[in-house]
């Protein structure tokens, strides 16, 4: 006979990402609710990031799920985790509702947040916990970057500037602007090494 | 492998850093999306002859992956889960319930396939519409268990329809009402049979043409339903009601 729904929903959740994808591509509803459950904080607090507003936020975290869900957006594994290609899909989404909403100031500065993520006494599962606490050794790596090159790839990455654009933006030379977001990701990617596996997927996050 | 002139990277050391030179900047911006329309043409032809300027592009990417995770981390608002689980589950072919039935006569073929759970809510409306007008060529009206109108709850808004049942599932066909807004659609909900009013339960979505016209299939749930109503709620639709019926169905 079939499985209770209960053994089955714990089944799924001890998969790993990549064999859960083979569920949520059959369509299995409760497949996708653990990829949710997963990457829904992390996917929001990208979406948030890059457009600044929790409505928007939501749209764009909305839009992004279930586009996975209805196959628009395809897993790759050659470019890397479960987690990544679906914040890359939240990440585009996010760019495209700025464009779409003639875009702000691009938001550059983080300090804000950092006071609510710090809030005291808020319950917060373990899962929780360690994922606000990677992000913040991890933000401690791209603030250590000079501010020359951790502002050229914010604003290219968060903001959805071309380099062309930023060149502009901060009256640089072209090939400055590009040359500044090589030093910056190779310092990141240095930082960041025994956290790769040998395939070059990031593993920690 | 090399097809163009400067693709001379696997020639000596040398070579390889004057490739580097040339090439690693625009890979560090390729890797962040930050090059536009030609350049990023360039470099992505560029990459499909060079081996090297792959491999580091692969090895650059994961400091690109890890930004995301540089970012304050928040918790989504519950809604938010609510709001897509519900699409989801709306659209994902009803495994859950083996061993209910699957909708009878005219119905079956409105049940969504797996091919079609893809194509989303649009398509089965569609379906829907086609299903109904495959009723007007020729099917008996008589395969319906029974037919209940369906009226405004302002009498000015001039909206009315027809709800059709078969079995558990059925069909609702609408008229004169407003088309929705963009990011709006039309909910169904179904209240059940019960004592203490009957809890409500979301069913599809759909939308009306420029007439005000629309057919929307009711999956399952009406053998126990008191009423099926209508209201306007956000693309995607909604968990529960976000306003007061338009247009009530009463089935008993
Ligand atoms: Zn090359």
């Amino acid at each position: 006979m079939k499985a209770s729904p209960r053994a089955e929903a714990a089944r799924l959740e001890r998969l790993a990402d990549e064999e859960l994808m083979a569920h949520v591509d059959r369509k299995d509803p409760h497949a996708f609710e653990v990829l949710y459950d997963r990457h829904g904080g992390a996917a929001y607090s990208l979406a948030y990031r890059i457009v600044g507003d929790r409505n928007a936020a939501e749209d764009v975290a909305q839009e992004a799920f279930l586009s996975i869900w209805r196959s628009n957006a395809r897993f790759d594994r050659a470019r890397g985790s479960v987690r990544s290609w679906v914040l890359s899909v939240v990440r585009n989404r996010a760019i495209d509702a700025l464009r779409r909403g003639g875009g702000g100031a691009p938001k550059l500065d983080h300090d804000d947040d950092a006071v609510l993520e710090a809030r005291p006494g808020e319950e917060l599962t373990e899962e929780e916990a360690l994922r606000r606490e990677t992000s913040r050794e991890l933000r401690g790596a791209l603030d250590s970057l000079p501010e020359d090159q951790s502002q050229v790839i914010q604003l290219a990455y968060f903001g959805g500037f071309s380099h062309s654009e930023i060149a502009e933006m901060l009256s640089m030379p072209l090939g400055t602007v590009k040359g500044r977001m090589r030093l910056g990701l190779e310092k990141i990617r240095a930082q960041i090494a025994e956290s790769i596996t040998p395939d070059g997927v990031l593993e920690t996050i | 492998m090399s097809e163009r002139p400067d693709n001379d990277a696997a020639g000596a050391a040398g070579d390889s850093v004057v490739h580097g030179e040339r090439w690693n900047d625009d890979l560090a911006a390729y890797a962040l999306d930050a090059l536009a329309g030609e350049e990023r043409r360039i470099v992505a032809e560029h990459l499909e002859g060079c081996e090297p300027c792959r491999e580091r592009l692969q090895w650059m990417l994961p400091a690109v992956d890890v930004l995301p995770a540089t970012v304050p981390q928040r918790q989504p608002a519950p809604a938010l889960k609510a709001r897509i689980m519900d699409v989801v589950e709306h659209e994902a072919e009803p495994v859950a319930e083996p061993s209910r039935g699957r909708p009878r006569g005219l119905f079956a073929g409105l049940s969504l396939r797996p091919a079609l759970a893809g194509i989303g809510v649009f398509l089965l409306i569609a379906a829907a519409v086609t299903g109904y007008v495959l009723r007007d060529g020729g099917e008996e009206p008589s395969s319906f268990d029974a037919v209940y109108t369906a009226t405004a709850e302002k009498p000015a808004s001039g909206a009315h329809g027809k709800l059709m049942v078969d079995g558990d599932a059925g069909m609702l066909h609408v008229a004169d009402l407003p088309p929705t807004g963009d990011g709006q659609v039309y909910q169904a909900w179904i209240q059940d049979k019960g004592s203490a009013g009957g809890s409500v339960h979301a069913s599809s979505v759909f939308v009306v043409s420029e007439q005000g016209v629309g057919d929307v299939a009711i999956p399952h749930g009406l053998s126990q339903a008191r009423r099926v109503m209508i209201t306007r709620e956000p693309k995607g639709g909604s968990r529960h009601p976000s306003e007061n019926s338009l247009l009530t169905a009463d089935m008993e």
